[in-house]
C-alpha cells in the first residue's frame, strides 16, 4: 500500500518535473541568428547588422562569423569566402566594409556563419547601390510664407541640407526628398509630395497651433528611404484680439444690408422713377393728343392736313368724282374765258402758252386736261396735237388731200390748222379709222343714217366763224355722248360732217353756216350694228373748221384717250379702266 | 502606386519634350566654315545636361520595369538568387570602374568612353528584351510601354554621347564596336522559366548599369563645372 503510494508520488514527481522541464524549454523561442540589414549611407561604405537571436547553451556570441564574396566582374570572382574586414566597434553585431571592400554595382553575397563556416545562418545578396538609404537631411528649418486674411492660417516653407555623407554635390547621388508634417496632438502625419528641392512649402497650417515636420530622403530610383530627420515645431500664434473679428463684419455687413432694405422701401416709388422712368408717349409733331382724345376730328383733320403734299388725294379729288358734278355755271365762265386768239390764229398760238396751260382753271373739282398741276406726259402730248405745231399723220393725209385747200396742213406750213376751239377738249367719237388714216366719226343718230354710205360719220358742227370769232363751239355729238360741255351750250342744230376728209369737205362744211346733216354712207363698208365709240382728239381745226382728228395707226378701232385726267397716283377711273383695256 | 504612375505618366512628356531636339539633331552636322550648317547649335554644357537628363530617366524607368517585372513573374526566394551564377550581366566583361575611388581615378575620356560602351552594348539586348516580353501573354501593357521607351531612348542617348564625345573630346565618331555584339549570345529558350529568368535578369543588369551611366555623366558635369571640388 504505501509502496504504492510512494511510487504514485515519484511518478507524479518525475510527471512535474518533466513538465516544468519541458516548460522552460518552451518558454524563450528559438530564434535563429540571421542579418537584419545590410545598409549603405553614401554607396561608398555600407554594413551588415545583425541579430545574435536567442543564446544557445552551445554556441558563444562571439562566434557569429561573417563571410561574403564580392564577384567583381572584371576580376576573377573569388572562390573563397572573405571574412568581415572590420567588426564595428561601437556597436555590436555589426560589419562594417570600407571603401576599399566596397563596389558599386558588383554582386555581394553575405552569410552569417559560424565561425567555421559549418553552420549558415542567413545570407543575403544584394548590390550596393541598391541597398542605399540616405542619412536623414539636416538643418531644417522654416520661414513664414504667407498668412490668411482671417490670420487663422498660414503657409510656410521648410528648408533642409541633405545630409554630410551623401555626395549630392559632386553628383555621386542624387537624392528626392519627402517632407512630413502632423498637427502635434494628432498622430496622423501628412506627407507632402516627393521632390528633388532641398526646399517645401506647407500651406493651411493652422495658427496657434503646434506643427511638427520631418524630413526624409531616398536615392533617386532607390527602394527605400532613409532615416527620418529631427523634427522641428512651427507654431505661429495668430493675431487674436478681444472680440470676434467675423462677427464684427457680419454685423455691419447686416446692419447696411437692413439700411439699404429701409431706404429701398421708404424711397419706394421715387427709386422707381429713377430705376425705371416711365416711357413717353409718342409725339408726332404738329398733333395735339389731346385732340385726338376729345375726337374733333374736324380739327383733327386740318391739322393733318397742313402741307398739301401730305395727302394729296385728299385735295384733287378724285376725277371719277367730276363725272358726277354738273357745275354749268362754271362752263360758261370757261368758255368766255377762252382763249379764242390762240385757237384762231396760227401766229397767236406761239405766243399762247399751250393749250393746257391756257386754261386758267380753278380746282372745281372738273380737274381737266388743262390741270397744270399734274403734268402728264403721255397725255400732255395729247394735248399738243391741239397745238398746230404738232401733227403729222394729219398733215399727210391733209396735204395729200388737201391741196387746194391750203388750210389743211401742218403748222409748219404756216397756215393755220386752227387749235381746236374751246379750251376744253372736246371729244368726238371716232367710228372707224380706215387704211388711209383717215378717221371716220360716228354721226349723232344712227338711226337717220339711211344712206347708202356705210359709214356714220360724227357730224361736227362748227361754230360760224362769223358768229364770233372767239366763241367757237365744237359741238361734238353723237349717238351715244354728249359732252357735259355742250350739253348747256349745244346750239340745237347738228351737224354732220365727214371729216376723214375735211379738206374735201371742210369747204362745204365750213362754209356753210349751217351744216345740214348728211350722212354719208359708203356702201364699201357696212356696219349693221353700232361701231365701239372710239374717241379721239381733235388734232387741230382747219380753216374750214373741220376737225383733224389725230388718227389711230391701227386699224382696229381703239379707244384713245382724249383727255388726260389726273389721277392721282395711278388711280383709274372706270373711264380709263375701260378704255385701256383692248 | 497609381499616384506614382500619373504622375510618371505626366511627368515624362513633360522632362522629355526637349529631348526631342537632342532626337533631331542630325549628327553629321559639319561645322566646317564652307557648309551651309542647318544644324543649331547647342552648347556643351547644355548638351551635358540633356545626357544626364536622358541617363536619369532612363534609369528611374528601368527601375521601374524591374520592380514591375519582380512583383509580377519573379516569386520572392528566386528574387534573391538573380545574378547567381547560371545568370551574369552581359557587360561584366567590359572594362568599367566600379567603385568610386577607382571612378575618381579615371580621366573624362575614359568616362565618355566607357558611358558610350555601355550604351552601345545595350542597344540590341534590349530589342531582344522587347520581342521576348511581346511573347508573354501576360504581360502588363506599362511593362511593355516602358521597356519599348527605354529601347528607343538608349537609341537617342547614344547619340546625344557620340555628339558630346565630339564635342569635348574633338574625336571623330566612333565606329559601333562590334565586340558588343559578343557579349550578347543569343541563347535560345528552353522553357518559359528560363526565359523568364533570363528577362530578369536582363532587367536587373540594365537597370545597373543605366544606374552606372547616369553616375558616370553626373561626375563628368561635376568635373566639368569645378574641378576642384569633385575630385
Amino acid at each position: 500500500m504505501a509502496a504504492a503510494l510512494t511510487m504514485l508520488f515519484f511518478l507524479l514527481h518525475i510527471f512535474t518535473a518533466s513538465v516544468q522541464g519541458s516548460a522552460s524549454d518552451q518558454v524563450p523561442p528559438q530564434i535563429n541568428p540571421h542579418l537584419t540589414s545590410c545598409v549603405s549611407t553614401n554607396m561608398e561604405t555600407f554594413r551588415c547588422r545583425w541579430n545574435v537571436g536567442t543564446p544557445r547553451r552551445l554556441s558563444e556570441p562571439g562566434d557569429l562569423r561573417l563571410f561574403y564574396i564580392n564577384k567583381i566582374p572584371s576580376n576573377t570572382p573569388p572562390k573563397e569566402w572573405s571574412e568581415c574586414p572590420h567588426y564595428s566597434t561601437d556597436r555590436p553585431n555589426e560589419c562594417f566594409f570600407n571603401e576599399k571592400h566596397t563596389s558599386i554595382w558588383t554582386h555581394y553575397r553575405v552569410h552569417l556563419s559560424s565561425r567555421d563556416q559549418s553552420i549558415i545562418y542567413d545570407e543575403k545578396l544584394f548590390h550596393v547601390q541598391d541597398i542605399v538609404e540616405p542619412d536623414a537631411p539636416v538643418y531644417l528649418n522654416w520661414t513664414l510664407l504667407n498668412v490668411s486674411l482671417t490670420a487663422n492660417h498660414y503657409d510656410i516653407i521648410v528648408s533642409w541640407k541633405p545630409p554630410q555623407s551623401a555626395d549630392v554635390q559632386m553628383g555621386w547621388m542624387t537624392l528626392q526628398y519627402e517632407v512630413q508634417y502632423r498637427d502635434a496632438n494628432s498622430d496622423l502625419w501628412e506627407v507632402a509630395d516627393i521632390g528633388k528641392d532641398t526646399q517645401r512649402s506647407i500651406y493651411g497650417l493652422q495658427a496657434n497651433a503646434n506643427h511638427e515636420v520631418r524630413v526624409r530622403c531616398k536615392m533617386l530610383g532607390g527602394k527605400e528611404f532613409g532615416e527620418f530627420s529631427d523634427s522641428i515645431f512651427v507654431n505661429v500664434p495668430s493675431k487674436v484680439s478681444g472680440f470676434p473679428v467675423m462677427a464684427l463684419l457680419i454685423f455691419g455687413a447686416l446692419c447696411l444690408v437692413t439700411l439699404l432694405m429701409l431706404v429701398i422701401i421708404s424711397q419706394q416709388e421715387k427709386l422707381m422713377v429713377i430705376l425705371l422712368p416711365p416711357v413717353p408717349g409718342p409725339k408726332i409733331r404738329g398733333i395735339d393728343p389731346k385732340l385726338l382724345k376729345k375726337g374733333k376730328l374736324s380739327e383733327l383733320t386740318s391739322i393733318l392736313g397742313g402741307p398739301p403734299t401730305l395727302r394729296p388725294e385728299l385735295y384733287n379729288n378724285d376725277p371719277w368724282v367730276e363725272f358726277i358734278d354738273l357745275d354749268i355755271e362754271e362752263q360758261s365762265d370757261r368758255l368766255t374765258d377762252l382763249d379764242t386768239d390762240c385757237l384762231m390764229e396760227r401766229s397767236l398760238s406761239s405766243n399762247c402758252s399751250p393749250l393746257s396751260m391756257g386754261f386758267r382753271d380753278d380746282d372745281s373739282g372738273r380737274s381737266s386736261c388743262c390741270d397744270p398741276d399734274l403734268p402728264n406726259d403721255p397725255e400732255a402730248s395729247s394735248f399738243i396735237p391741239l397745238i398746230p405745231n404738232q401733227s403729222h399723220a394729219k398733215d399727210s393725209s391733209c396735204s395729200t388731200a388737201c391741196e387746194p385747200s391750203p388750210p389743211v396742213q401742218s403748222p409748219a406750213a404756216g397756215e393755220p390748222c386752227f387749235v381746236a376751239p374751246g379750251r376744253e377738249a372736246l371729244y368726238t367719237q371716232v367710228s372707224e379709222v380706215r387704211s388711209s388714216g383717215k378717221v371716220l366719226l360716228s354721226p349723232e343718230e344712227q338711226a337717220e343714217v339711211g344712206k347708202s354710205k356705210s359709214k356714220d360719220t360724227l357730224k361736227v358742227i362748227m361754230a360760224e366763224k362769223e358768229k364770233e370769232k372767239k366763241e367757237f363751239q365744237l359741238l361734238v355729238v353723237n349717238s351715244g355722248y354728249t359732252s357735259e360741255l355742250n350739253a348747256g351750250k349745244m346750239s340745237p342744230r347738228l351737224y354732220s360732217g365727214d371729216m376723214s376728209e375735211p379738206c374735201q369737205t371742210g369747204g362745204d362744211s365750213g362754209s356753210s353756216p349751217s351744216l345740214s346733216p348728211y350722212h354719208e354712207s359708203d356702201t364699201t363698208h357696212m356696219s349693221p350694228l353700232p361701231p365701239a365709240p372710239v374717241y379721239t382728239v381733235v388734232e387741230c381745226v382747219d380753216r374750214q373748221n373741220s376737225l383733224l382728228l389725230t388718227p389711230n395707226s391701227t386699224h382696229a378701232p381703239q379707244l384713245i384717250m382724249p383727255k388726260i385726267m389726273p389721277t392721282p397716283d395711278g388711280y383709274l377711273t372706270p373711264d380709263l379702266l375701260g378704255s385701256i383695256t383692248p | 502606386m497609381n499616384m506614382m504612375t500619373v504622375m510618371q505618366r505626366v511627368v515624362w512628356p513633360l522632362l522629355l519634350w526637349p529631348y526631342v531636339l537632342t532626337v533631331s539633331i542630325p549628327l553629321d552636322c559639319k561645322e566646317e566654315e564652307g557648309s551651309f550648317s542647318r544644324c543649331p547649335s547647342i552648347t556643351q554644357e547644355k548638351l551635358l545636361d540633356r545626357v544626364i537628363q536622358h541617363a536619369e530617366l532612363i534609369y528611374r524607368v528601368s527601375e521601374e520595369s524591374c520592380s514591375l517585372f519582380e512583383d509580377m513573374f519573379i516569386p520572392f526566394p528566386l528574387q534573391l538568387q538573380r545574378n547567381q551564377a547560371g545568370y551574369s550581366c552581359i557587360t561584366k566583361a567590359l572594362p568599367i570602374p566600379s567603385s568610386r575611388s577607382e571612378i575618381q581615378q579615371i580621366s573624362d575620356k575614359w568616362l565618355l568612353h566607357s558611358v558610350l560602351i555601355l550604351v552601345q552594348s545595350w542597344i540590341e539586348p534590349l530589342v531582344y528584351l522587347q520581342t521576348s516580353l511581346d511573347l508573354y501573354e501576360v504581360a502588363p501593357d506599362t511593362l511593355l510601354n516602358k521597356t519599348k521607351w527605354v529601347s528607343e531612348k538608349l537609341i537617342s542617348l547614344e547619340q546625344g554621347v557620340v555628339v558630346l564625345i565630339k564635342k569635348m573630346l574633338d574625336e571623330g565618331l566612333l565606329t559601333t564596336n562590334n565586340s558588343e555584339h559578343g557579349l550578347f549570345q543569343y541563347e535560345a529558350q528552353p522553357e518559359m522559366l528560363e526565359s523568364v529568368m533570363r528577362d530578369y535578369t536582363l532587367l536587373s543588369c540594365f537597370k545597373k548599369d543605366a544606374h552606372k551611366m547616369e553616375t558616370f555623366l553626373k561626375l563628368l558635369k561635376c568635373r566639368q563645372t569645378d574641378k576642384y571640388n569633385c575630385a
